[in-house]
């Protein structure tokens, strides 16, 4: 018994010797204090970031630069617990541009304005799509480069399209008979519906919606203008889109409209520009069938796709903060945005979307200019998670029939007052500080 | 130079002593753990629940005790009763379904069986998938246009139904999925508890003429009973645990209709980064969890009690 103590107490001390030795070799092996770490969302522009990054570094070998990628939500935890920890090691901060005024707000970000004016002519911030520009800059204070775009569009098969002898729909009304028709005549479902509750439901909602005139809230973000009759008719409108999409449209996400329409499965979709690669690519089952389309208009006679995609910020925390900039004015400036089109980046500059050569080798890019032109995006609120929240699942609800459209409109503008209410009391109150919501 | 045993016991009680302590030093490192991992986050959780830490905010935003302010929101939230509603009309008919299920397959493989081995490993497949993996699996198991499900009743007749869109089939769709995962676990515990029954009253029921209906009901059964409650037990407190399965197959879709409680504490505090109001939502689940189990415990016992009183 004696032999088993002494076994034991040897036995623990080695665990806390092994322990301490453990944390004595991660401190050491931590990375060179000019190091510009990077995080950013996975996926095909996260890949050429990356490319971009190591490339960077051999450029600038006493800035090595290091992209961490993961998942959406898993950057918005990692950057906020993070910050909100005081621990936060990233200098370089990539985000949708939906949390960027949260951040603004709570002191994450660092205003460019001084450095973007030395390297004006690199960024060449008129060269991006306008919308981003404006996205991009808050109280006359700009907190990001536009990273990668995304932006809604049509898509639509012309094989089929022709086949039934319908014509390009250009506004909500053509777009249902267009779905119906090509339904009918072919047999392949008219087109694709996002609906799954949230984001992927608001995204596909608010762009059929802006262009009959609904909004979400007033200027100053303090009321909540949902229940409208412009926002009721828009969601009738949808909602007779549901009987020409596939059945599980009130489940489908982005990736899964793009996966029924790639199979050939509908005759059109609706969903952001980031899907069009998959569709041109050589083993794709529709290439050479897609065409690409402005977004249809409603009554006001305005197509208004829904404006997604990220900027990249530089940390208000970060000690490399110019190391930092450097790194992201280059790698979002026109040749890297060029650069990257072939590790799987994205455009979002007029210069690269309106290249001749590049307009051949990506059909899509014309159609994308348009309606990143038109493109209206979410109100810039440090509350749009929590907005969101609460507008889509009464949305919800009255799509899959639980309670009336009315209700759904009044119910989703109800909740989401509620929420204005709890801002506006909140720590912050900034609110009613924002800029106009650009809807 | 002979040592007595009083100068032993003396050096024990007075001196340090290997023997003495070995006991604690052997359970230091797992007690360390469950401490820092369990009970540690746990008391964080209930002091968080009286402040308002909302990690959305600023660092330098002072937090502030509340008090009983946050179970005050949650309790007059209407999202967080429907979220307990919904754990409640989806986890009570998938217990009871898994429970029964599970004995019934349990009882099968008790019989002996050629491969009854193989038939065990196989049967346990299930369970030992990935929530994640499955509930990708269902999405497209249940998928109305290109889905198995579909397929295989198209030939009864039956037409193509959109169970994860449909408010009547959605609900029963996550209940099929999570009886389809845990049935396993149900029945291999039943199975240990089945292969524990001695033989000698189900073989003197025999002899006494009792059919299989009434050993079973008579015999094997009321010496199951304390095996069927430690399992239903477990499996209730892992069912209101239910998340990663629903966040795939339906996002807590449509509506709200499929929103469980950790879907709704997953979009308080991990979306919206209100951790007061989620933890105390957490305190209160825990709370009910707790208070239920002793409930259960107190019931068992005074049962227990009452059996010796007759005796």
């Amino acid at each position: 018994m004696r032999k088993l103590g002494r076994m034991a107490v040897t036995g623990v001390a080695l665990l806390l010797a092994a322990s301490g030795l453990a944390a004595c070799a991660a401190t050491t092996s931590s990375d060179s204090a000019n190091t510009v770490r990077v995080i950013a969302q996975a996926g095909g522009p996260g890949d050429a970031l990356k490319a971009a990054a190591a490339e960077y570094t051999k450029a600038h070998p006493d800035t090595p630069v290091q992209v961490d990628l993961f998942d959406y939500d898993a950057v918005r935890e990692r950057t906020l617990l993070g910050f909100s920890s005081g621990k936060d090691s990233y200098d370089a901060i990539g985000f949708d541009y939906s949390w960027m005024k949260q951040y603004i707000d709570s002191g994450y970000l660092l205003s460019l304005n001084e450095m973007a004016a030395k390297q004006a002519e690199l960024i060449d911030m008129p060269d991006f799509v306008p919308a981003y520009v404006n996205w991009s800059t808050v109280d006359g204070q700009q907190y990001a480069l536009p990273w990668f775009g995304a932006v809604y569009m049509l898509y639509y098969r012309t094989d089929l399209l022709k086949q039934a002898g319908v014509a390009v729909p250009t506004t909500w009304d053509e777009y249902i008979a267009a779905a119906k028709t090509v339904q009918e005549k072919t047999g392949v479902t008219g087109t694709t519906f996002i609906g799954k509750r949230d984001d992927p439901l608001l995204d596909e909602y608010w762009s059929v919606a802006w262009s009959y005139g609904a909004q979400i809230a007033n200027e100053d973000l303090t009321t909540s203008m949902m229940d409208s009759p412009e926002a009721l008719e828009a969601l009738k409108v949808w909602s007779q889109v549901l009987p020409y999409a596939p059945k599980d449209a009130l489940a489908a996400d982005w990736p899964a409209a793009a996966a029924a329409f790639s199979a050939g499965k509908t005759a059109m979709m609706i969903n952001f520009s980031d899907t069009s690669d998959a569709l041109i690519a050589p083993g794709s089952q529709v290439a050479g069938k897609v065409g690409f389309a402005a977004l249809p208009a409603g009554p006001t006679g305005k197509s208004t796709p829904n404006l997604g995609g990220w900027g990249l910020g530089v940390s208000a925390q970060s000690k490399n903060q110019q190391a930092a900039f450097d790194f992201i004015a280059w790698a979002t400036a026109a040749a890297q945005q060029q650069a990257g089109l072939a590790d799987g980046g994205s455009a979002n500059r007029a210069s690269v979307l309106g290249d001749p050569a590049n307009q051949k080798q990506f059909p899509y890019f014309p159609a994308a200019l348009e309606n990143y032109n038109n493109a209206i995006y979410f109100p810039v609120t440090q509350h749009w998670v929590d907005w969101e929240a609460a507008m889509a699942p009464p949305l919800s609800s009255a799509l899959s029939g639980q309670i009336s459209l009315q209700d759904g409109v009044t119910q989703a503008s109800s909740r989401l007052q509620a929420e204005m209410d709890k801002g506006a009391s909140g720590a912050t109150a900034s609110a009613a500080e924002s800029p106009a919501a650009s809807s | 130079m002979s040592t007595t045993i009083q100068q032993v016991e003396r050096r024990r009680r007075q001196g340090w002593n290997t023997e003495r302590f070995a006991p604690y030093l052997l359970l230091l490192p797992a007690a360390a753990v469950v401490l820092a991992l369990r009970v540690v986050p746990m008391l964080v959780a209930v002091y968080l629940s009286f402040t308002d830490t909302d990690l959305s905010q600023p660092p330098s935003t002072p937090v502030q005790l509340v008090g009983a302010a946050n179970y005050q929101t949650v309790l007059h939230s209407t999202d967080f009763w429907e979220a307990v509603y919904t754990t409640v009309v989806i986890v009570v008919p998938a217990l009871v379904l898994e429970m029964g299920i599970g004995l019934a397959i349990a009882l099968w493989l008790w019989r002996p069986l050629r491969g009854r081995g193989l038939l065990r490993g196989i049967t346990l497949l299930p369970y030992l998938l990935v929530p994640v993996v499955i509930g990708n699996f269902f999405r497209m198991f249940y998928s109305a246009d290109f889905g198995q499900l579909n397929y295989y009743l198209s030939f009864l007749g039956v037409p193509s139904q959109s169970w994860l869109t449909d408010p009547n089939t959605v609900r029963w769709a996550v209940v099929a999925m999570e009886v389809w995962h845990t049935v396993p676990f149900v029945a291999l515990l039943c199975l240990a508890g089945l292969s524990g029954i001695p033989k000698d009253p189900i073989e003197a029921a025999l002899v006494d003429g009792a059919n299989a209906w009434q050993r079973f009901r008579y015999v094997v059964f009321p010496s199951l009973l304390p095996i069927l409650g430690a399992v239903l037990a477990l499996r209730a407190m892992d069912a209101i645990q239910l998340f990663d399965e629903v966040y795939v197959l339906t996002g807590g879709g449509p509506g709200r209709l499929t929103s469980v409680i950790n879907l709704y504490l997953y979009q308080f505090g991990f979306r919206q980064f209100r951790i007061g109001e989620t933890s105390a939502a957490v305190t209160l689940m825990v709370g009910t969890i707790a208070v239920a189990c002793l409930i259960v415990m107190l019931l068992v016992r005074s049962r227990r009690a009452w059996r010796e009183v007759q005796r």
